[in-house]
């Protein structure tokens, strides 16, 4: 495993800033992915293809990783697997909570997973430096999938969706409501005159939340697409620095390290907002389904303690 | 994010925002496509097997723990119950060996005085068997004797008396005889 990941080291750092953004020089990553072809009209860009290969491939990795089945002594693969798992699951159950944990944590899996090799696979060499180029204009074939806004704006609502049905499947439609709008004030501690005047309030603040709720998308969506976007900039301008440098007399040789650190610092961003985003998504499932603060958690059926 | 746009587009219509990063409903419905069904193969294929057997080894860790802890204290407990019983057990057999000694020791008492009085009794028997065979055998050789006295008396008086003075003399020894040995 150690020569594995030794060999992934060598491609990542001494192969991907010679190959990687040879495109466009100067101009900088574009904004919008670029459409290759399209079926059915759904349009193809080079970030969708870039996401099915990546998909396909964590698939193939994860179905080698436990190849001869799941076993209670694990195979290497297996340990390997497991050890992210487990390690997910020791941050993410006191967030989640123990109840709910069970019915989201998969879910949270896949978003860490898919996330974590969409931008890990930005970095490989090939990104938007294969392409055509049709009418003086290059189409790469390959572009992170997650420095599009439209693939990390997708992710985003479908984390809101399963958010919502995760918080209506633990905590039941009255536990989401008295969350977002119930008054949570302890009638014994103030009159009764102000804690009916409380129930206005609390509703007036459940309807803030729920703008926050739905600025979430937003949030969730940018965040991903603000650091993965910047860092593919960020390496294309590094390139492009060190081309520039080339042709300078002394320094020309190190000019292809230029771009080094930078590739282990979006190596960084590219675990770090992996993780965000599904750290995110279970405080946000969390804030409505976990109540250990209070001594209880709150699921369908149960009494709010 | 009005006054995102306006700064950073110079527009307050998301349309500029949408066409810049070519956000398209085609494209989200796409990647929330790809996403659900990475994520549904992901499960199915991998992340529900081995959570099942994460599950599956963390209650038999726990459960096998537990049962060390149990099975600790039980072999405590034994233990102490184990060296409680030996020694209940040891005292019990000292007294057992001192019972069975003493014991032993009245019931040698008894056989040898049971078999001194039976030595003794036998000896009697004996002794009056003797006796008692000692006394026939005189009688009978008394009786032998006289007998032989009277037939060596006829034989010696055959020879100068008449059988008549025999037959009187004979019958007189005899009687003279038994009632002798009758006294």
């Amino acid at each position: 495993m150690a020569k594995l990941w030794n060999s992934f080291f060598v491609v990542l750092v001494f192969v991907s800033p010679c190959t990687a953004h040879c495109s466009g020089h100067g101009d900088g990553v574009s904004s919008a992915a670029t459409a290759i072809f399209s079926i059915g009209g759904f349009p193809v860009t080079d970030s969708i293809v870039m996401g099915w290969v990546i998909s396909a491939f964590t698939i193939f990795a994860l179905k080698f990783a436990l190849r001869g089945g799941v076993k209670t002594i694990p195979s290497t693969g297996q340990s390997v697997v497991e050890s992210i798992i487990g390690g997910l699951r020791e941050i993410m159950e006191p967030v989640v909570g123990r109840k709910a944990l069970p019915v989201v944590f998969p879910c949270l899996l896949a978003y860490f997973f898919f996330i974590l090799l969409q931008n890990l696979g930005g970095l490989l060499p090939g990104m938007g430096s294969i392409g055509i180029r049709i009418d003086g204009e290059f189409r790469p074939f390959f572009r992170p999938s997650n420095s599009d806004l439209n693939a990390t704006l997708a992710l985003a609502l479908v984390a809101f969706f399963a958010w919502a049905y995760f918080c209506v499947k633990c905590a039941g439609v009255g536990g989401l409501y008295y969350e977002i709008f119930g008054n949570k004030a302890e009638k014994s501690e103030i009159s009764s005159l102000m804690y009916c005047a409380l129930f206005f309030v609390f509703f007036a603040v459940g309807l803030i939340e729920c703008i926050s709720i739905l600025c979430r998308v937003i949030s969730l969506s940018f965040r991903l697409f603000g650091n993965t976007f910047g860092g593919e900039n960020l390496l294309h301008n590094m390139y492009g620095f060190s081309t520039i440098l080339k042709n300078m007399p002394v320094v020309n040789y190190l000019s292809y390290l230029i771009p080094l650190p930078f590739y282990f610092l979006e190596f960084l961003v590219a675990i770090i907002q992996s993780f965000v985003f599904t750290l995110l998504l279970s405080v946000y499932i969390g804030l409505v389904c976990n109540h250990g603060d209070h001594g209880g958690e709150f699921l369908k059926g149960e009494e709010y303690v | 994010m009005v006054f995102s746009g306006t700064v950073l587009f110079g527009t307050t219509d998301f349309s500029g925002l949408f066409d810049r990063f070519g956000i398209d409903w085609h494209l989200l419905v796409v990647q929330s496509l790809n996403f659900i069904l990475v994520a549904f193969l992901l499960y199915r294929f991998g992340f529900r097997s081995v959570i099942k057997v994460m599950d599956e080894r963390r209650e038999k860790i726990e459960s096998g723990l537990v049962y060390a802890d149990r099975m600790k204290k039980e072999m405590a407990s034994f233990e102490s119950s184990r060296a409680t019983r030996v020694e209940a057990a040891m005292k019990e057999a000292d007294d057992i060996v001192k019972t069975a000694k003493t014991n032993a020791k009245t019931i040698l008492e008894q056989g040898k005085t049971e078999s001194h009085r039976m030595a003794e009794n036998i000896i009697s028997a004996a002794e009056k068997e003797i006796a008692f065979l000692r006394e026939n055998i005189l009688h009978d050789t008394k009786a032998k004797i006289g007998s032989l006295v009277v037939e060596v008396a006829k034989a010696v008086l055959a020879a100068k008396m008449t059988d008549e003075d025999r037959d009187g003399y004979a019958a007189a020894a005899e009687k003279m005889m038994l009632s002798k040995n009758l006294q």
